[in-house]
């Protein structure tokens, strides 16, 4: 959807709390400077930060000026500010929060089904192939997100051959809590000297959160409020994908909880929990990993044998090829329920096979070489191209 | 215990020993004269006779021989011309005979018992004669006629030019057993020579006798030591039993200065990552010495040194170059573990002319190198050797180097620096569908200029020739009568990339939410028989299916003939759109 820049927008999402709010009432946060009279906020506990993201440390006088958008002076100290914050979360909003589009992508999935390291390498992957082949770039939107992108994922998995450390449960301890990453997705325009923008929210969810009804009521508001979501199920959970799986990926054996099937029935239920007795309109990636553990199976000429496309966008026709190759082989792991259920429950879905390591990791949890991915852009790309913020490649 | 298998005929220890020995005179040796017998018979046992060290050696292929005695002075017919050996090497020649005979000399000639060519001549004041009448005119014509001029006084005096044939060719091999040539390698110096064969093993084996006896044996220093170890050599060391070298008086003078070799160059040969080959231009005079050791040299390249300074520098590469096509001399030497220089020095007489040095570092190869395939393009992965900065990655078709009447324009090189490398999952490049050797180069930094490493190589196998299928509407009247008789037909059309043989094929339908991946995935609704294809003549089969649609059609290489009938062929379908039918 186009932004009209002049228009204040009814329903905006944060990209931290993901909760909605009209953008009349975004705050601001005090500078920190000395007004002009020479007094300054003070930094202090910040209520209602600390109820959502735990303890965050003190923080600027935070207020809310209905008749300015962009600027605002601070009531207690008189310093002019552009620092906006959520009205929910107080959460510093990106730059051009509300003046371009946002898209909360929600990254889902069952405990081990490899979802942080799909979003890690899939990040690494836009800043050195992928943005090349689309024309764009995708820098971190705020310091949070920098720092900790290079420093907790991208420097443990790529310098130190690390798998991260079971993402923690959101329920479990607040004070532990990771908020989703923000990047903003910019491509040139078709004007010279314009870009187009949009922000890209992350929320990672911790496996455990999904694998029982009483923990996903936490993320029934980031589901509510993405606007797409991506699924990541691991095809080693299922029984007939573990048959055929090269031996040296079944290192644990599976748990019920953590069944592809019922983690789809349980995010769904989410989805749906509140609204009538509908499809999901939601766009929904469902993602296969751990391809690697598989790949000996894929006879030559699958789609899934195929080069990764090099078209600057989503290439339907290889998509298609894809998600139809991906559902015959559902059957084949014994995954034929997945598939029904996803045709009577979801408007618009897309099956993705990817590989995010390229080999079987060691028992220890590490990489011993270098990370190969396979198709890991695929389910973003198809996202985006489905919000337009991409081309989508149709061939004959 | 004899290690051919052959049985011994001196049971015991003894025996044992023996046999041991003579094996391992004949590795370096193929004539030895009785010295060596006494010696081996010594080392043997008290056993053991000379007759028995004699037989066990001519079984093991040594012949044994009375080695001639070689003369410690130069004859005194041009002991009187210090300028002789000056103007041979002007003119290129290693024998003064060489300006005499011409190419009659290599037919071959004999040197212990006077000259004496093959074809019976002799040399004698006419034919050195002769040959002054036909001194060639231009450059050479002095130092031409001034060698015949003195051969010419020589002849004078009865054998004296006998003696001059037989020490030139002494003193050819004289210098290279002082740079550690192997008796065999002698050998083959003296029969370049054109030196008949059994006097060259002599004549070599004399030589190599003379330079034992006059070598002084470093108990603590083994064969084969690291480079780190000094030379054990030679004359050069000072040692009272050393033979003197000749007074100055007597020396020859040499008016040409020594000229080192600059452009010594190491580099690692494909499939041999044990082995690194050295190579370098001949200097106009002199020979060339490779010496090795765990450091540089002090003197820069360039300078002229006493040679038993170069002595003390390292040791001696046991070697002999062997002229290659483009001139240059070729040696490969087994890479060693520690990090080593090798310098060449070219030798004449007392003096070393300090060549430039390779640094020949044992350095390891990219490990774990794999290959995988993703249709035409290949993505390899590699552990990298400490210090790697890049890579070099070298692909051929597999045919191109099996078949020596290929051409190997197929072979495509790139660069991959480890950063790329690092960011981007790996190397990936399009080789195509044949099976494919890879070869794979780490570059290593090195203080002055990079180092590659020795090759790691992989065969990438071929994938079977692309042969797409597609799935069409049957067209024209036939078409329009089956689309009102409602029956359901498709036309199958099948394109080979290249030509090939396709093998049997089945065609599936099925009526599942999922398309076919098997034959089993659906129900067989037509076979095609195979037959050979050629990619200008597209196959065209038209196939009746079921009554009820949508389906999927899918095509597979019948899974019931035998693997070698299912030929190499990769049946790559359309869009999957294509393949649903109403």
């Amino acid at each position: 959807m186009v932004a009209l820049p002049l228009l204040p927008r009814f329903r905006l999402a944060c990209p931290y709390c993901y909760k909605i709010f009209p953008e009349w009432q975004i705050e601001f946060r005090c500078s920190g400077r000395a007004g002009p009279g020479g007094e300054r906020c003070e930094p202090a506990p910040d209520p209602q930060q600390e109820s959502h993201f735990g303890s965050t440390g003190d923080q600027l006088h935070s207020f809310r000026d209905v008749r300015h958008r962009y600027r605002a002076v601070c009531p207690v100290s008189g310093a002019q500010t552009t620092t906006r914050v959520c009205p929910r979360c107080h959460s510093v909003l990106p730059v051009h929060f509300g003046r371009i589009n946002s898209q909360l992508i929600a990254l889902t999935g069952a405990r081990d089904s490899g979802k942080t390291v799909f979003m890690t390498v899939f990040m690494h992957e836009f800043g050195y192939r992928l943005g090349d082949r689309l024309g764009a770039s995708i820098p971190g939107a705020d310091d949070e997100t920098r720092n900790s992108f290079r420093r907790d994922y991208e420097q443990r998995l790529y310098e130190g051959h690390s798998l991260p450390d079971p993402t923690f449960t959101v329920a479990a301890d607040r004070q532990g809590y990771r908020p989703p990453m923000v990047f903003k997705f910019k491509r040139q325009a078709p004007f010279p000297g314009r870009t187009r923008q949009t922000l890209l929210s992350f929320f990672d969810t911790a496996g455990e959160d999904l694998t029982t009804k009483a923990s996903t009521e936490l993320n029934g508001r980031y589901l509510e409020a993405a606007d797409a979501i991506i699924l990541i199920l691991d095809p080693l959970q299922m029984s007939g994908g573990r048959r055929l799986a090269a031996r040296a990926a079944l290192q644990q054996d599976p748990r019920p909880e953590d069944d592809p099937y019922s983690v789809l029935q349980r995010i769904t239920e989410m989805l749906q929990a509140g609204h009538r007795d509908r499809k999901v309109r939601k766009p929904l990636a469902v993602v296969f990993t751990k391809l690697d553990a598989l790949w000996h199976e894929f006879p030559e000429g699958s789609a899934l044998n195929r080069p990764e496309p090099k078209s600057a966008g989503c290439d339907e026709r290889d998509s298609l090829d894809v998600h139809r190759h991906v559902q015959a082989l559902l059957h084949d792991w014994d995954g034929r329920q997945i598939d029904q259920f996803l045709q009577h429950h979801y408007r618009c879905y897309r099956y993705f096979g990817a590989s995010a390591l390229g080999a079987i990791p060691t028992p220890d949890r590490r990489v011993s070489g270098v990370i190969q991915p396979y198709r890991v852009g695929d389910p973003i790309l198809w996202l985006l191209s489905r919000a337009r913020m991409v081309r989508t490649i149709r061939r004959s | 215990m004899i290690q051919d298998g052959s049985e011994s005929r001196y049971p015991g220890p003894g025996a044992q020993r023996l046999d041991r020995g003579a094996a391992a005179v004949s590795e370096d040796a193929s004539c030895v004269g009785p010295g060596r017998v006494d010696q081996l018979c010594a080392e043997s046992g008290p056993g053991v006779t000379a007759a028995e060290a004699r037989k066990a050696l001519e079984r093991r292929g040594v012949r044994v021989a009375e080695l001639p005695s070689l003369p410690a002075q130069p004859p005194s017919a041009i002991g009187r011309h210090p300028e002789f050996a000056d103007l041979l090497s002007r003119l290129g020649r290693k024998l003064s005979i060489e300006l005499v005979f011409g190419s009659a000399l290599k037919r071959g000639f004999r040197v212990l018992k006077g000259l004496r060519l093959e074809d019976g001549r002799h040399l004698d004041r006419e034919v050195i004669d002769e040959a002054r009448q036909q001194t060639p005119t231009g450059a050479l014509h002095d130092d031409w006629s001034g060698v015949l001029s003195i051969l010419a006084d020589a002849a004078q005096e009865p054998g004296a030019l006998d003696d001059i044939a037989f020490w030139e060719v002494v003193e050819v091999l004289r210098p290279l057993a002082r740079l550690g040539y192997s008796q065999r390698a002698l050998t083959e110096q003296a029969t370049r020579l054109s030196l008949e064969r059994g006097e060259a093993e002599v004549l070599a084996a004399a030589v190599a006798e003379e330079h034992a006896m006059l070598t002084p044996r470093d108990p603590a220093a083994p064969p084969k030591t690291e480079p780190s170890v000094p030379a054990v050599d030679r004359s050069t060391v000072a040692d009272p039993g050393v033979k003197p070298d000749p007074p100055a008086a007597s020396r020859p003078v040499h008016t040409e200065p020594l000229q080192p070799v600059t452009d010594l160059q190491a580099r690692t040969i494909r499939s041999r990552t044990d082995i690194v080959q050295l190579s370098w231009s001949p200097p106009p005079v002199g020979m060339v010495s490779l010496r090795i050791a765990a450091e540089p040299p002090t003197w820069s390249a360039g300078t002229v040194i006493a040679i038993r300074d170069a002595d003390s520098y390292g040791r001696p590469l046991t070697a002999t170059g062997v002229p290659g096509p483009d001139r240059r001399m070729t040696h490969e030497l087994a890479l060693p573990q520690a990090r080593a220089f090798v310098t060449a020095m070219t030798v004449r007489d007392a003096d070393a002319a300090v060549g430039s040095t390779v640094e020949i570092t044992k350095r390891a190869p990219v490990r774990g190198l794999s290959a995988r395939r993703f249709g035409e393009e290949v993505r390899l992965t590699w552990t990298w050797p400490e210090d790697a900065i890049t890579a070099r990655v070298a692909w051929q078709p597999s045919a191109a180097i099996d078949d020596e009447h290929v051409p190997s324009a197929g072979r495509q090189q790139r660069t991959c620096s480890r950063r790329a490398y690092d960011a981007e999952g790996g190397f990936s490049a399009v080789m195509g569908h044949a099976a494919q050797r890879v070869a794979v180069w780490a570059v290593i930094a090195g203080t002055d200029r990079e180092q590659v490493t020795a090759p790691a190589e992989i065969e990438v196998p071929q994938t079977g020739i692309p042969v797409h299928y597609d799935v069409r509407r049957v067209p024209g009247f036939s078409g329009l009568v089956s689309l009102v008789r409602r029956q359901r037909r498709r036309v199958l059309r099948l394109r080979a990339t290249r030509r090939c043989v396709l093998p049997d094929l089945i065609v599936v339908e099925s009526r599942h939410p999922g398309i076919p991946l098997a034959p089993h995935g659906g129900e067989a609704v037509a076979k095609i028989v195979g037959r050979p294809m050629d990619p200008d003549m597209p196959l065209n089969v038209v196939v009746e299916l079921g009554a009820d649609g949508p389906s999927w059609l899918t095509c597979f290489i019948d899974p019931a003939k035998p693997a070698p009938a299912r030929g190499r062929v990769t049946l790559v379908p359309p869009p999957v759109a294509r393949l649903r039918v109403r």
